[in-house]
């Protein structure tokens, strides 16, 4: 009868239908979200999570893992987590509720790596509270921040923004907003940024085009004329 | 004592109807019997005009023929047909009951029915078959 009872749950479960976003590639692990799966409850964000292994743990090869995060308080509880012997979800699968075993746990950004990626987009995905404002704006793009979001590091600042893409020149063909985590090197008056969701609207409307969380390898040195001076400016220059 | 008696006849008995519920339920030739899933061994139909609502769950009929036959280890028959729930909140799923057909088509008359109401819901995973039967059903 166990078999008749496993067999049923093993006929569905097994085919993928594949629309879990890469939202992080690593070394070993693949990370994946489901963005149709995220839940909202207050400051807590509920959502599915998928990893692929190149190369197997302990046998396994792919996992679903369901976490809740603290959005405010950059914490996750793990809810529920299944393995799989194959990949793509495939083979056979071990699943364990995970909740009463686990408490919720301080993401560490190098600690956490995984949880960090889980945390840095479906936080920041839609964000619960944004208290977004017009910064700056030309003929090309409007810049609006959100001024709570602003943390200054020694000589690092960072701050939440997205851009509003006014004309076809500025090079992103098809989006129409671009939401960011920009970061400032004050002392060196560079830029970057990371964490980034693209839009087929304006002001993050639309079904999400791409998504990346890994910084570009390059920097830009920031000019008076550059677009992002002003802001680097004004994050630099806030205590 | 009596009671209990009573109280263990009744279960029995109610179990007796509702796999005859089953068994009458959605029949071959009358359910309205749409193909949800198909593989090298198996082809999975479901009964959408069987879906009861219960709160916030949702129950519906489903049959899985084997053309080439049950795979061994899970008993005898070419057919089984099943009632099973969906909690909509919970995003689980369960099987409630089972019946065990001699061919496909849940046809050659029943081999077994089984009780599966004391077994566990099982969470349904997002991208899957049960994930997108969810969303049909609890919509």
């Amino acid at each position: 009868m166990k078999k008749i009872i496993l067999f049923i749950f093993l006929i569905f479960v097994q085919n993928a239908y594949g629309k879990w976003l890469l939202i992080d590639d690593q070394k070993i692990t693949k990370h994946f979200v489901d963005i149709e799966s995220i839940k909202t409850n207050g400051n807590i964000r509920k959502v599915w999570t998928h990893q692929e292994y190149s190369e197997p743990q302990k046998g396994i090869k792919s996992s679903v893992l369901q976490i809740e995060l603290d959005c405010d308080k950059q914490l996750v509880h793990p809810l529920f987590a299944k393995s799989y012997r194959e990949s793509n979800l495939e083979g056979n699968s071990v699943e364990s509720d995970v909740s009463n075993k686990s408490s919720w746990i301080k993401i560490s950004k190098n600690d956490d790596k995984e949880f960090y990626s889980y945390y840095m987009f479906s936080c920041f995905y839609k964000p619960i509270k944004s208290y977004w404002s017009l910064f700056s704006s030309s003929n090309l793009s409007e810049l609006y921040i959100d001024k709570n979001t602003l943390i200054r590091d020694g000589n690092r600042a960072t701050i939440q923004g997205y851009s509003n893409i006014l004309d076809k020149k500025v090079g992103l063909d098809g989006v129409g907003s671009l939401q960011s985590l920009y970061i400032f090197e004050c002392k060196d008056e560079t830029f970057k940024f990371t964490n980034s969701f693209s839009f087929p609207q304006k002001n993050l409307q639309g079904n999400l085009i791409d998504y990346f969380i890994s910084p570009p390898e390059h920097t830009i040195k920031l000019s008076e004329d550059n677009f992002y001076y002003n802001l680097m400016k004004f994050a630099c220059n806030s205590k | 004592m009596e009671n209990d008696l009573s109280i263990m006849k009744f279960k029995k008995l109610l179990n007796t109807l509702i796999s005859l519920f089953l068994v009458l339920i959605s029949n071959i030739v009358l359910g309205e019997w749409s193909l949800y899933f198909k593989d090298n061994t198996s082809e999975t139909y479901i009964d959408y005009s069987s879906k009861t609502v219960k709160g916030d769950k949702v129950q519906y009929v489903q049959y899985t023929d084997f053309p080439f036959g049950v795979p061994k280890d899970l008993g005898q028959g070419m057919s089984i047909k099943y009632l099973s729930e969906i909690d909509c909140k919970e995003e689980t799923i369960r099987s409630l009951y089972l019946v065990n057909y001699r061919d496909i088509k849940l046809q050659g008359g029943v081999l077994s029915n089984h009780d599966l109401t004391s077994t566990s819901p099982s969470k349904i995973i997002p991208n899957t078959g049960q994930s997108s039967l969810m969303k049909k059903l609890c919509n």
